[in-house]
């Protein structure tokens, strides 16, 4: 149409400056969001997959961790031995649960003249202890409030 | 004449949205690359861009197959280009100057009125002032200039897109070039036509 350099000097000016448009990262991001929203086909199940997908990986993995640290700080080594367990024997009624109630402004003191209050245990020595129901016996009972678990564990096994 | 979308194009008309999303996967930049050519504008080019590839799925059916589908995909491009742009404000036409009497006239020479694109070092200056002439020009000599300089297609394809005579297409072209060449400071002699 003109001098063929000038030709080539505009044209590719103009190429050049659509190149440059076209070549966007947003132009690129908005097909991809255009066609997203309007021309794939995806089952409704995986529409939301990765709002799943993550959070149940981050739980399998962080179970894993778990799962492998707790291997390696509690090995279990040989067959496992049976735990055998006896309820905690019923704890003695207190007096004061069997006693009359003392009314209002009413000492207490006399509570001490009573002979259950008096009642003192007759000193126990244990020289042997051992277990009909196997090698290990666990079983809870209550210390000042607070839940505890005992474990007795006879040497030699069962005596 | 064999159209290498043929198979898409009748899947898609089948309803196949992913085929027709391969379709848009194909021509979502040419479709981008002409409607910012006539419209010079991000965003109204992404808008119609968008709402061109909606239309063309919606309104498959009526595709014959009696052209290639990339051409008629172009046709509804620019066209909706077009439309946008003359809905926006009015701007100066340059078809009066298409007169068809062009060999009667006398040689066009443009001078320098300012440095020469070689001179100038900044490239980011040679685009700007390449987007003020582009936009200097008509909707329709936009699209010709689009057509022909970044999509390179031929005169006849141009035409057949337009649904205008090959003279018109070679009238716009010379003349839109002329337009960004007197911007741009190019000098042109009529005497080199080449079309």
């Amino acid at each position: 149409m003109f001098d063929e350099e000038n030709e080539d000097l505009l044209g590719s000016a103009y190429r050049n400056y659509i190149a440059r448009e076209v070549g966007r990262p947003e132009v690129l991001q908005n097909k991809k969001k255009f066609l997203a929203e309007n021309f794939i086909d995806r089952p409704p199940a995986f529409r939301f997959a990765p709002a799943f997908v993550v959070p149940a990986l981050a739980a399998a993995c962080v179970f894993m961790v778990f799962n492998h640290l707790q291997t390696q700080l509690n090995p279990v080594e040989g067959p496992l031995a049976p735990i055998y367990s006896t309820a905690p024997a019923a704890a003695p009624i207190s007096a004061a649960e069997t006693g009359p109630q003392s009314s209002f402004g009413e000492s207490e003191q006399p509570l001490l003249d009573n002979p259950v209050a008096n009642y003192k245990k007759p000193r126990v020595v244990v020289k042997r202890v051992s277990s009909a129901v196997g090698p290990t016996m666990v079983y809870q009972k209550l210390y000042r409030n607070v839940p505890v678990t005992v474990v007795w564990v006879f040497a030699g096994g069962k005596h | 004449m064999q159209d290498p979308d043929k198979e898409l194009v009748s899947l898609a008309k089948a309803g196949s949205k992913a085929d027709f999303g391969k379709l848009v996967n194909l021509y979502y930049e040419m479709v981008y690359a002409v409607t910012f050519g006539v419209l010079h504008n991000r965003e109204s080019a992404r808008d119609v861009t968008q709402e061109v590839f909606l239309k063309v799925f919606r309104d498959l059916h009526k595709f014959e197959g009696q052209s290639k589908f990339k051409t008629w995909l172009y046709r509804i491009s620019v066209n909706a280009a077009i439309d946008v742009v003359r809905q926006r404000k009015p701007v100066d036409s340059l078809d009066a100057t298409d007169a068809s009497d062009d060999e009667d006239r006398a040689p066009v020479i443009i001078t320098d009125k300012s440095p020469g694109p070689r001179d100038l070092s900044e490239q980011a200056e040679l685009r700007e002032r390449l987007k003020k002439a582009v936009e200097q020009l008509s909707p329709d000599h936009r699209a010709v200039i689009v057509l022909r300089e970044w999509e390179e297609l031929s005169y006849d394809e141009i035409a057949e897109t337009l649904g205008v005579q090959i003279g018109t297409v070679m009238s716009r072209i010379f003349y839109a070039r002329k337009k960004l060449a007197e911007i741009l400071g190019i000098e042109m002699k009529k005497e080199n036509l080449d079309v």
